[in-house]
């Protein structure tokens, strides 16, 4: 827009065949570049604490196809060790009720998007839908018809494996076969589909094309509302556990 | 005799622990994706809730809870319900 504006003016300047009115309007445009140069740019986030600023320094993308979904996501690549430091650091957040497997991987997967995403660090989503049936360490047995976690992809002897982050379930990151392998007990008859989709899906009902292009805010609010509701339900099952 | 009085005391205490810990109950607002009959009653999944709930034949609402169930599914319309944890066991449903 500025580069717009400085080329309509010399433009102008050079083709105005009066002097003095080229002084003038020489004199006019100096002062609006000046004022243009001060006002630098409009910060549209900066009234809004809610909204996540994506980091200066995003990591190196690459696409993971989804075929069962017919979706190109495209996904930060980092090392093992990247990977492990936040994966430690989303583990360690006490506001994401990890320890609370009966249900809400939904809104779980999609804080650790969003948090990652402020870190410059774009992940997708790993669907896996079937009778999945886990063991917590807190609660015992749970039984899911699907499971959502954070995927991105690790540079790994040369190639790129999606790996999910779920400490809900692991204590580090872990290859999408072997977490997907936990949850069907690597039988077939168990796994009815898996897929993968951009950061912005929240149910299985995002699956399909046009995929979403934003975190919408009721996604967000239920986020919000289904971990602050299950943190107090974990609260109680610690106290009768302790009891 | 002194093996009869620890045990007592053990199933006392445990019973105790029971009777004070507290009931603990979900409660979501949701659409019905799937309902399937089983031996016991149903296994519902929900649109976003990740979990297999259920209803159980012995609740004397069986019933009206499967009728109101199937109708949220076949409408594509929320229903609210309360379920007891840990048995994912729908106790209770809402338009």
């Amino acid at each position: 827009m500025l580069k717009k504006i400085i080329l309509s003016a010399l433009i102008a300047f050079i083709t105005f065949p009066n002097l003095s009115a080229q002084d003038e309007l020489k004199s006019s445009f100096e002062k609006v570049y000046g004022a243009l140069k001060q006002a630098g740019t409009i910060n549209y986030q900066e009234n809004c604490p809610t909204c996540l600023k994506v980091a200066n320094n995003p990591k190196k993308l690459s696409n993971l196809v989804s075929e069962s979904n017919h979706q190109t996501i495209e996904l930060s690549v980092v090392t093992e060790k990247e990977l492990a430091k936040y994966f430690d650091e989303l583990a360690s957040n006490e506001n994401i009720p990890f320890g609370y497997a009966y249900d809400g991987c939904y809104a779980r997967a999609h804080k650790m998007s969003r948090i990652l995403e402020g870190k410059g660090i774009i992940t997708g989503k790993a669907f896996v839908e079937g009778n999945l049936n886990v063991v917590s360490p807190l609660l015992g047995k749970v039984n899911w018809w699907y499971h959502v976690a954070p995927v991105v992809l690790v540079k790994k002897d040369g190639k790129e494996i999606p790996y999910v982050i779920d400490p809900s379930l692991f204590k580090k990151p872990i290859p999408f076969n072997e977490w997907r392998d936990l949850m069907t007990g690597g039988k077939k008859e168990n796994l009815d589909n898996q897929y993968f989709t951009n950061r912005f899906s929240y149910t299985p009902n995002d699956k399909a094309p046009p995929p979403k292009l934003s975190f919408t805010d009721d996604d967000i609010a239920s986020t919000q509302s289904t971990m602050a509701g299950y943190r107090n339900t974990l609260s109680q099952i610690v106290k009768n556990h302790a009891k | 005799m002194l093996k009869i009085l620890i045990a007592s005391f053990l199933i006392a205490s445990s019973v105790f622990a029971d009777t004070k810990m507290k009931k603990i109950s979900d409660s979501f607002n949701d659409k019905v994706k799937m309902v399937k009959e089983t031996d016991e009653g149903i296994k519902l999944h929900f649109e976003t809730h990740a979990a297999v709930y259920k209803v159980n034949k012995t609740n004397p609402k069986f019933e009206q809870l499967k009728k109101l169930l199937e109708k949220s599914k076949n409408e594509n319309k929320e229903v609210k319900v309360e379920v007891s944890i840990p048995a994912m066991e729908i106790t209770s449903a809402h338009n």
